[in-house]
């Protein structure tokens, strides 16, 4: 199995999240993305960070949502990975 | 006296029209790299962009240098000498030199996938001193330059080969005639024909980099 880079990596969990069509749960991010709990936890922080998505905290637990700058990525993923591979980027 | 350049006369005004079309295009590099900065937030988007900046600066301040010498040509063939530290013509060349490397130095860093700024400032440091110092600038910033465009033409070589992707193959093309364009620049103080191919040589090497450009922008 080829080896994902981040930026595929980053598209996989957002496009998990946005498929939800509201707010999913870290244990359906963790099945669907492929990646360890550990590893999922440093994404979905840094995603935060970036404001790609929003962590709701509810009584039942964390869930997390997409945002406008996560869709907008997700709509230009062809022209980055593009711009990526042509310049030696990434 | 130290020259850099022997510039034909008739040639300055394609020269400036030249020099200007490489800006734009280096800075149009620039504009998709932040733009893809703003979209995913790494930094070495923001890095490539910078260097793709510098280099059209160098590239804007050539084209104003020639035009400041423009005014002061009267016939046959003029030399740009680097001796005299009071004319605009001299800092412009300096200034030119320096972001021109700066560009060179910043893409170089990028390649090097670290976000360590003390690599950057060392580099840089290294690269601005060793031009400062040297007793023959118009040598040393051609040797400096053809070094980071070496190590660019590498990576990017080396690249193609991970990914074999044709489309991949433009870019160090285009590296390899800047190189190319670099020599010649490097003999243009014995002679005005090798300004004018060194010139050519850059117009193809630009060329591919826009149509690259144009073909990610389209999709």
């Amino acid at each position: 199995m080829k080896k994902r880079n981040k930026l595929e990596i980053i598209r996989d969990i957002l496009n998990v999240i946005r498929n939800k069509n509201g707010k999913i749960k870290p244990t359906h991010i963790l099945y669907k993305s492929n990646l360890s709990h550990q590893m999922m936890e440093e994404y979905l922080s840094e995603l935060i960070e970036k404001q790609f998505i929003i962590q709701h905290k509810t009584l039942s637990g964390k869930t997390y949502s997409i945002t406008e700058k996560g869709i907008n990525y997700l709509n230009q993923y062809s022209m980055i990975i593009d711009f990526t591979e042509s310049f030696g980027l990434g | 006296m130290a020259n850099i350049y022997i510039i034909p006369t008739w040639f300055f005004a394609y020269s400036i029209i030249l020099e200007i079309a490489f800006a734009l295009i280096t800075s149009l590099v620039a504009i998709y790299s932040f733009k893809i900065y703003n979209l995913c937030n790494q930094k070495e988007y923001k890095a490539f962009g910078v260097g793709f900046i510098f280099i059209s600066l160098s590239y804007v301040i050539w084209a104003f240098v020639n035009l400041f010498l423009l005014d002061k040509i009267s016939d046959s063939i003029q030399a740009l000498s680097l001796q005299e530290f009071i004319s605009i013509g001299s800092i412009g060349i300096y200034m030119y030199m320096i972001f021109t490397l700066l560009g060179l130095a910043t893409l170089a860093y990028t390649t090097l996938k670290t976000n360590n700024n003390k690599i950057y400032s060392l580099i840089v440091i290294i690269t601005i001193l060793a031009l400062t110092f040297s007793a023959n600038k118009a040598l040393a910033f051609h040797v400096l330059s053809s070094i980071f465009i070496i190590f660019l033409i590498s990576h990017y070589l080396i690249h193609y080969m991970k990914t074999k992707k044709h489309k991949n193959l433009l870019i160090p093309i285009a590296f390899i005639l800047l190189f190319v364009s670099h020599i010649h620049f490097m003999f243009a103080i014995n002679h005005y024909t090798y300004y004018v191919i060194g010139h050519i040589t850059e117009l193809i090497a630009y060329i591919l980099v826009l149509t690259r450009l144009i073909l990610i922008i389209k999709k």
